[in-house]
């Protein structure tokens, strides 16, 4: 049965190259932009532990008390050291938009730009 | 079952949820802004939409159902409904069905206020003229004899006979649910509309209500004003997600100062005088316009304690902000609600 | 041949190919090349084997194997992630398998990439307490179709190959037997 089944029909390899195709798609919409007034939420385990402006003008090292050390310089910030294996975090290098984020799943870390608090829609009165 | 239909299908659905995600991310929503004067009030509504859906039109419905209501519900314009029935007090009278069913909703949650509020408080409010922001401070004598007319105990409305009878003497008001019951308007105007707008903010003198979504948010931050500050300064914002309607009743809207003693004009309608309390304001969120208004001015008038079993009742959420300004929410609204002033502390 | 010591060696076979793979994997410079937190996942060639020709609990446990390996090299937070990534695919990919005639290796191959993927960005997500990781979705969406491909490319080459040397092994012993 096994040597009937083919590597994919071309109606399959149309699929698959339509999945890859409105994938890349989404991965080129839903890249972030560049925004005023950003600011880098830091959360270890879900708690925000620091908050960063992007438009500070002073750099600034920071290290966290799980001992990762996140880098903020020029207005990007990014995981500089982690004691995790595989140091993913570090090599997503630094983030400077509103939507992008960094994680370090095993120090339960992660580093996401948001843009600045919206502003109300209505007051009551 | 027939599998491999099924995983074919499923990849196509993947394909397709990915083109969809591609289709309305990039999408950004128009949105279209209409302020008016009504009721007495700034009426503004601010709609968005993606496409071509034609929000200037739905806007225009709003404003013009808005101002349609002033001759249903006002007290004191001659050509209203309510007017004339006041007029008639003491006779069994035929009127509109909306009307009577703006009356039997306001009457069934002021029933709940210990008599501090009622439908029937014309007598009261007149006589110190905070309908007509001629204020001034009656006689003692004066308010005594007002008292008795503003109880709704003789007031008799049939919805099946579309009846209204006010006792003679008694005149009802609706001005402490117009401005909700005119958000609940547009909010109907809304959702009846031909047009598929995706959302809407709608502010009637300060009675808010939200709808739908914006852009790509889904919550709406509506700010609670700084009860010490400007019209325009708010102290905290809370989040409403889709439909939602936020009030506030505070004792800063209608004031005046005599012999250095301050009188607002919401009043207790068992003493005839303005309620004595450490509150400033409160801000209610409930289901319909008309609930979100009755339920702040009520809120206020009975303090937080009494109001927590009617709040619950009626799925309703409030924000009391006292004197100190010290902030206290319900718990339903934790955290939804934001302080964004220091000056104000939670409780 | 017997068939139970056919499928015991087979199955020792391929636990130990799934590891090296692994390993080899981990020596290779990805970066620049895959976007972080991307793997090529070669191994899923040893699990996806496993799956057409030992059936479902070989496969899951060659997967359960894998995250032993990867929690002991690598840590508890690895081990996490492999084995909520390697169950999702591997179930994934046996259903497939298992119901599907037509559906060819490569679809098949794409497939288990993805939930591997999305089971690991799930696991992460519950680990860090934030949905911020979604940020990697994109990425990792892509290099899952990519990979994915490649795997069941690859599987689609070797399985007749094996098969014929399995069958040759077969009628070997049946000649002999007479």
């Amino acid at each position: 049965m096994n040597e009937q089944r083919k590597l994919a029909s071309p109606l399959q390899a149309l699929l698959i190259l339509l999945l890859a195709a409105a994938a890349t798609a989404f991965f080129f919409i839903t890249r972030p932009d560049r925004q005023d007034g950003a600011v880098a939420v830091i959360t270890v385990k879900g708690r925000v532990v620091k908050e960063v402006s992007l438009s500070a003008a002073e750099d600034e090292l920071i290290t966290l008390d799980n001992g990762v050390v996140i880098e903020f310089t020029d207005g990007k910030i990014g995981f500089k050291e982690s004691g995790c294996p595989d140091k993913i975090c570090i090599r997503t290098g630094m983030l400077s938009k509103v939507g992008e984020s960094a994680a370090c799943v095993p120090e339960g870390t992660v580093i996401s730009i948001e843009g600045k608090a919206p502003d109300i829609d209505i007051i009551s009165y | 079952m027939n599998f491999r239909k099924a995983s074919a299908l499923i990849l196509t659905a993947l394909c397709l949820l990915l083109l969809l995600n591609c289709c309305t991310v990039p999408t950004k929503s128009r949105s279209y802004q209409k302020s008016d004067i009504a009721m007495g009030s700034a009426v503004s509504v601010k709609l968005y939409a993606l496409g071509d859906a034609d929000t200037e039109q739905v806007a225009q419905q709003m404003i013009t159902k808005i101002k349609q209501l002033d001759t249903l519900i006002s007290k004191n314009d001659e050509n209203a409904f309510l007017y004339s029935l006041n007029q008639k007090s003491g006779q069994t009278l035929e009127t509109d069905p909306e009307l009577i069913d703006y009356i039997i909703k306001t009457k069934e949650v002021y029933a709940l206020s210990d008599s501090k509020l009622s439908v029937t408080s014309g007598a009261l409010t007149e006589l110190w003229g905070f309908d007509t922001d001629n204020f001034r401070l009656p006689e003692e004598a004066e308010i005594k004899k007002a008292i008795p007319f503003c109880s709704d105990e003789g007031l008799t409305v049939s919805k099946k006979n579309l009846t209204v009878f006010v006792p003679e003497g008694g005149i009802i008001n609706l001005g402490s649910v117009g401005k909700g019951i005119a958000c609940d308007k547009a909010v109907e105007c809304f959702n009846y509309s031909s047009q598929s707008c995706q959302g809407a903010v709608i502010s009637v003198g300060g009675s808010i209500a939200v709808i739908g979504s914006h852009d790509k948010k889904q919550d709406w931050t509506v700010g609670i004003r700084n009860p010490f500050g400007e019209v325009n300064d708010y102290f905290g914002t809370l989040t409403v997600s889709g439909t939602g309607f936020v009030s506030t009743s505070g004792s800063y809207e209608k004031s005046f100062n005599l012999d250095g003693k301050s009188y607002h004009h919401i009043l207790d309608l068992t003493t005839g005088y303005p309620v004595e309390t450490e509150l400033v304001s409160v801000s209610v969120k409930a289901d319909s316009g008309l609930l979100s208004d009755a339920l702040s001015t009520m809120c206020f008038v009975l303090g937080e304690e009494k109001s927590k079993d009617i709040l619950n009742r009626y799925n309703a959420q409030a924000v009391f902000v006292y004197k100190d300004k010290s902030v206290s929410v319900t718990d339903g609204i934790k955290d939804a609600f934001k302080i964004v002033n220091g000056e104000f502390k939670p409780i | 041949m017997k068939k139970t010591t056919y499928k015991i060696a087979l199955f020792g076979i391929l636990s130990a190919v799934a590891l090296v793979l692994s390993v080899l994997e981990s020596f290779i410079p990805w970066s620049g090349v895959m976007p972080p937190g991307a793997k090529a996942g070669f191994s899923n060639i040893a699990t996806m084997f496993a799956a057409t020709s030992l059936g479902f609990p070989a496969a899951m446990a060659i997967t359960l194997i894998k995250a032993l390996f990867a929690g002991v090299t690598r840590g508890f937070t690895a081990m996490l992630m492999s084995l909520s990534g390697g169950v999702l695919s591997t179930a994934v990919m046996y259903l497939l398998f298992k119901h599907t005639k037509r559906m060819g290796y490569m679809p098949i191959g794409v497939l288990s990439a993805i939930s591997h993927n999305a089971g690991q960005l799930l696991a992460a997500g519950v680990l860090v307490g934030s949905k911020a990781v979604l940020g990697y979705a994109p990425v990792l969406l892509i290099s899952a179709i990519v990979t994915g491909a490649v795997t069941g490319t690859v599987l689609r080459a070797v399985i007749p190959a094996i098969n014929k040397t399995v069958n040759n092994m077969n009628s070997y012993e049946h000649k002999g037997g007479r």
